[in-house]
């Protein structure tokens, strides 16, 4: 990110920038140099200035709550995960909420807050390239393999799963999926090493 | 789960990109999209109070695709007149495999002329401008754009930058040590 703000934009296809003043911008109908049509659709936050950040106000009296981080900061919010009070500079507001610093830092990390969530992991997709991989490379692994799917179908269970498909169903469909291959597998072996004695 | 999720409004807009396949979701005051790559999926919020600009840019994916699939078929066509030409009576299995292929390719090849001209959405903020993947034909960006567009307005109002800390006197403010 950190790209200055309100630097100009440029075109996605040869990189050219486009002019930096809002009618030009509107009324332009191709990218000025590869000549690509090009719709712009400007909104009331493009002429906002960029905001100064805010400014935090000394503490004028004894008695008044202050900024846990900065003892001559007046306290502002508290923090709605640790229950620290802010001061308008440690105020970090996402969306309504309010966090310091540090929650922010750790929800990030941690995945705790869902509004910034920048990735999962589907352990339903690993799990299934799990069962279906050996089938076809290795299927003398199929017992060693479901079993490890089956294991990490009960690790991954409670794990946060997919936003836009049904985790659950999958892994349940997939823990059967699972039984099914370690009894063939095992059959398998057994067989094999049945007749060789 | 976002099909569950009352807050969230599943748009039929997403498609598959260069990376995977996404989804477009419409919240309250933002828009999700999911993008779905190997075993990770990625989120990406706009929000609607932070959207300066959206630019909608033709692009010639169709064309190149129209290209590449009329190329493939008119070169099955060309292989199959070349060996039918002089045999009096053409085996009619080969014939039917060729037909067979070419209908492999003219599918895809009629699904790409009617899916309308292709583009690329950019959403720019103040701090960057990212592209919205998955979203690569002017039909579905027009149909993003009327839904997005009211929305956005909706949020920003005709107010100026959101206004920051509350700026009363401090000593206005003050009413005992309970206050804050
Ligand atoms: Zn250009
Ligand atoms: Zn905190
Ligand atoms: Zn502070």
């Amino acid at each position: 990110m950190a790209l200055p703000g309100n630097s100009k934009l440029a075109c996605p296809n040869c990189g050219a920038s486009f002019p930096s003043s809002g009618p030009e911008l509107q009324a332009m109908e191709q990218c000025p140099a590869c000549w690509r049509p090009t719709e712009v659709t400007l909104f009331p936050a493009f002429d906002w200035p960029v905001t100064a950040g805010a400014t935090a106000e000394k503490v004028v009296m004894d008695g008044e709550a202050t900024c846990f981080y900065h003892a001559d900061h007046r306290a502002h919010v508290p923090c709605d995960a640790c229950g620290r009070f802010l001061c308008a500079l440690c105020d970090l507001d996402l969306n309504g909420r309010h966090f310091c610093p540090q929650c922010l830092e750790l929800a990030m990390t941690k995945n705790t807050v869902q509004a910034l969530e920048r990735n999962r992991t589907r352990w339903d997709k690993v799990i299934f390239a799990l069962l279906l991989v050996p089938l076809f490379f290795c299927y003398i692994l199929v017992p060693v393999t479901s079993l490890a799917a089956l294991v990490l179908i009960g690790m991954k269970w409670k794990a946060p799963g997919s936003l836009v498909s049904n985790t659950r169903v999958r892994f349940i469909v997939f823990a059967v999926l699972a039984t099914l291959e370690f009894v063939g597998g095992s059959f398998m072996w057994w067989m094999v090493l049945g007749r060789s004695r | 789960m976002l099909k569950k999720d009352p807050n969230y409004q599943r748009l039929k807009l997403g498609g598959a990109g260069l990376m995977g396949v996404s989804t477009l979701w419409l919240a309250q005051d933002h828009l999700l999209v999911v993008e779905v790559t190997g075993y990770v999926e990625k989120y990406r919020r706009f929000y609607f109070r932070d959207i300066q600009a959206m630019v909608i840019q033709s692009t010639s994916l169709r064309l190149w695709w129209s290209l590449g699939l009329g190329a493939m078929i008119a070169c099955l066509l060309l292989i199959l007149l070349v060996t039918t030409w002089n045999s009096p009576s053409p085996d009619p299995v080969v014939v039917w495999v060729f037909v067979g292929i070419m209908l492999l390719f003219a599918v895809p090849l009629l699904i790409n002329l009617l899916r309308g001209p292709t583009c690329t959405v950019l959403v720019r903020t103040a701090v960057q401008t990212q592209k919205i993947p998955g979203l690569n034909r002017r039909k579905k960006a027009g149909k993003l754009m009327a839904l997005l567009v009211p929305a956005i307005s909706a949020a920003q109002g005709a107010s100026p930058a959101p206004t920051a800390a509350p700026a009363e006197s401090p000593a206005e403010n003050y009413s005992g040590p309970a206050a804050g």
